[in-house]
């Protein structure tokens, strides 16, 4: 499930309301925002991603599915020119099914770093290989408000011989939800790169979680990718035969 | 003779209609169960060839994919394409080009010229009309379809369906083949196949069966075939070293009969890439052709280098192939790609560069040039150019 609907997305699900007079350690916090998604073995969702430029914006509509931490799909239904476009993965590796060239393509490892059909997303963004909890350390360095609410301000550096993409990563958590409602992605010369910010919460697929994220490149003016959930279903049984070469062919 | 021209005219005439008419009707009981997508193209074109003069041709292109889905387990296929060409190769070639458009290699004729004349041909060719049938692990596809083997981006040694010719990238769909497709999927990757292509006896048809699997995170296939007047059997591979993909096809054929001309072949391709995190792929490619030539052709022209008709066994026709292909989105509204072909030994050279921008959801245009060069008696030189422009609309 985390491998296709976004950590940093579902790093926020309600998890009831712990205790805030308990005092966390770093990995406490993330590990509590991290394990609000344990117990779903499943997500169906529907969602939008927009594409922001100075001079236009692009949408693209999505359905993805999701089991374990194994298995995900994602199948393109918007534009018309790319429906029907399905990514199949299966741990780390990747199938592209194009329909209009009727062909199954293996993709490269090396595309999970890139960025995923020309939004500001990387596929390991969309895809998360690496592990919060598992890849990094984590520091509490302080408390900030973002939009209104108290979070903790989290530093995460990745361990030496993990396989990350980015530097550093600051994460806000805020102290009721343990929603992750803004991170600080950046490089490896501690150069701040993207902005993550959740908003929008909703209830979906029973519930409460925030339904928009941005991802905003810092150094491009007027540059972002809105990602937009529109519907949830948590937990709905899937067949293990529906992550299939056969099943790609013909989702809808 | 001319009843079937009217019953093949009724016909495209009815999947013209149909076209319209499903995009007429807004209803949901209807788009439940059929959808019809496609595009209409534009594409004025500039051609400079050695000896002769500069052509400027257009072609008006529209495709329509149709689907019918009458059960969960019954779907019906047909697509086709409507061409109108015009422009000094029509006016300068025919009727040899108006026959060259409207050929059919299929079993059956699907392939209709209305109108065939010095200033205008209008081409219709359905080039997908089958039934897929799907029961559980089991699909049965019957009719004209592509049956896709192949692995790598280019050079496909296992393709024996529908070989690919790259240098035709105005038809990214490719020609269907008449055949029956009986697939098994024994597992979520892996599966067990048999296609037959009928054709008049033995040698003018292709019975073949592969075997798909995953393993070691790599994908799998090896095949067995009566391919023409040859034996043929291949296996080809998908995965990757480190962070580049990784892949590769081999097939071996094998006369069945020891005639003159027909020769064993081994050919075989592998083919690394990579995508780097700024959005630029890169790929390289080899590609052996035993039979291949490895020396300089007397009197090279583009049509014999690159541009005739090529299958699984002759891919390429010289011995030692190698492509390269840098391209990247620069944003999603622009992309670029640059490709290059080089044939060794006959010193042949193939350019090709493109740029692409999205003018909207529907609506995208690309700039793509073809650049020949050969070695011929007068030394390496250019030998054809051309430039193509393409402004497509999507439905």
């Amino acid at each position: 499930m985390k491998k296709i609907l976004v950590y940093l997305f579902f790093a926020g699900i309600h998890v009831g309301h712990a205790s805030a007079q308990e005092k966390l350690t770093a990995k406490e916090i993330i590990q509590k925002s991290d394990q609000i998604m344990k117990g779903i073995e499943t997500t169906k969702a529907s969602l939008i991603i927009k594409t922001v430029r100075p001079k236009w914006t692009k949408e693209m509509q999505l359905k993805t599915w999701a089991k374990g931490t194994e298995l995900s799909m994602i199948l393109v239904t918007s534009p018309v020119k790319d429906k029907g476009t399905v990514f199949l993965m299966k741990d780390k590796e990747v199938w592209n099914w194009m329909p209009s060239i009727e062909r199954i393509i293996k993709m490269p490892p090396s595309m999970m770093m890139q960025n995923w059909m020309g939004t500001d997303f990387t596929n390991d963004d969309l895809v998360k290989e690496s592990s919060i909890v598992e890849d990094y350390h984590q520091k509490v360095i302080g408390e900030k408000m973002v939009n209104g609410q108290l979070c903790y301000q989290i530093e995460l550096i990745p361990k030496e011989d993990a396989a990350v993409v980015w530097g550093k990563i600051v994460s806000y958590i805020d102290k009721v939800n343990f929603f992750q409602l803004k991170a600080e992605f950046y490089d490896e010369d501690e150069e701040l790169v993207n902005l993550m910010e959740a908003s929008d919460i909703k209830v979906l697929g029973g519930r409460k979680l925030p339904s928009k994220l941005e991802m905003i490149p810092v150094d491009k003016e007027g540059h972002k990718t809105v990602m937009i959930y529109t519907d949830i279903t948590f937990n709905e049984p899937i067949q293990a035969g529906f992550f299939s070469t056969q099943n790609m062919k013909k989702l809808k | 003779m001319l009843s079937s021209m009217k019953i093949k005219l009724f016909i495209v005439f009815m999947i013209n209609w149909m076209a319209i008419a499903v995009v007429a009707q807004d209803d949901s009981k209807w788009t439940d169960k059929f959808s019809l997508h496609g595009y209409v193209k534009y594409m004025p074109s500039v051609s400079f060839q050695k000896g002769s003069d500069t052509q400027f041709d257009h072609l008006i292109h529209n495709r329509i994919n149709f689907r019918g889905d009458f059960t969960d387990q019954l779907v019906l296929r047909i697509e086709l394409r409507n061409r109108l060409f015009f422009g000094n190769t029509v006016s300068s070639s025919q009727p040899f080009y108006g026959n060259y458009i409207g050929q059919d290699n299929g079993e059956v004729d699907l392939s209709f010229l209305p109108v065939n004349n010095n200033n205008l041909i209008f081409s219709t060719v359905i080039d997908r009309a089958y039934f897929n049938y799907t029961r559980k692990k089991l699909e049965i596809s019957a009719g004209r379809q592509r049956i896709n083997w192949g692995i790598n981006l280019l050079w496909n040694t296992n393709d024996l369906f529908n070989a690919y010719n790259f240098v035709d990238f105005d038809y990214q769909e490719r020609p269907g083949s008449d055949a029956l497709r009986v697939q098994y999927f024994t597992g979520n990757f892996s599966s067990v196949e048999a296609a037959y292509r009928p054709g008049e006896d033995l040698d003018h048809s292709i019975i073949a069966g592969l075997v798909k699997f995953n393993k070691w995170k790599y994908d799998f296939q090896l095949l067995g075939a009566n391919y023409y007047t040859d034996l043929a059997l291949g296996g080809g591979w998908a995965g990757n070293l480190k962070n580049a993909g990784f892949k590769g096809e081999l097939t071996y054929f094998y006369p069945k009969e020891d005639v003159a001309g027909n020769t064993r072949a081994f050919l075989s391709s592998f083919s690394v890439d990579y995508s780097f995190k700024n959005g630029i792929y890169i790929n390289g490619s080899f590609l052996l052709n035993s039979n291949g030539m490895n020396q300089v052709m007397n009197n090279p022209t583009q049509q014999s280098l690159l541009a005739g008709n090529l299958s699984a066994k002759s891919l390429m026709p010289t011995k030692f192939s190698y492509f390269g292909q840098v391209s990247g989105s620069f944003n999603p509204k622009w992309g670029g790609s640059m490709a290059v072909i080089y044939g060794q030994g006959m010193n042949i050279l193939f350019i090709m560069p493109s740029i692409s921008h999205s003018v909207s959801d529907n609506i995208d245009t690309d700039l793509t040039g073809q650049i020949y060069f050969g070695e011929s008696a007068d030394g390496f030189e250019n030998l054809a150019n051309a430039i193509f422009l393409r402004a497509r609309y999507s439905f």
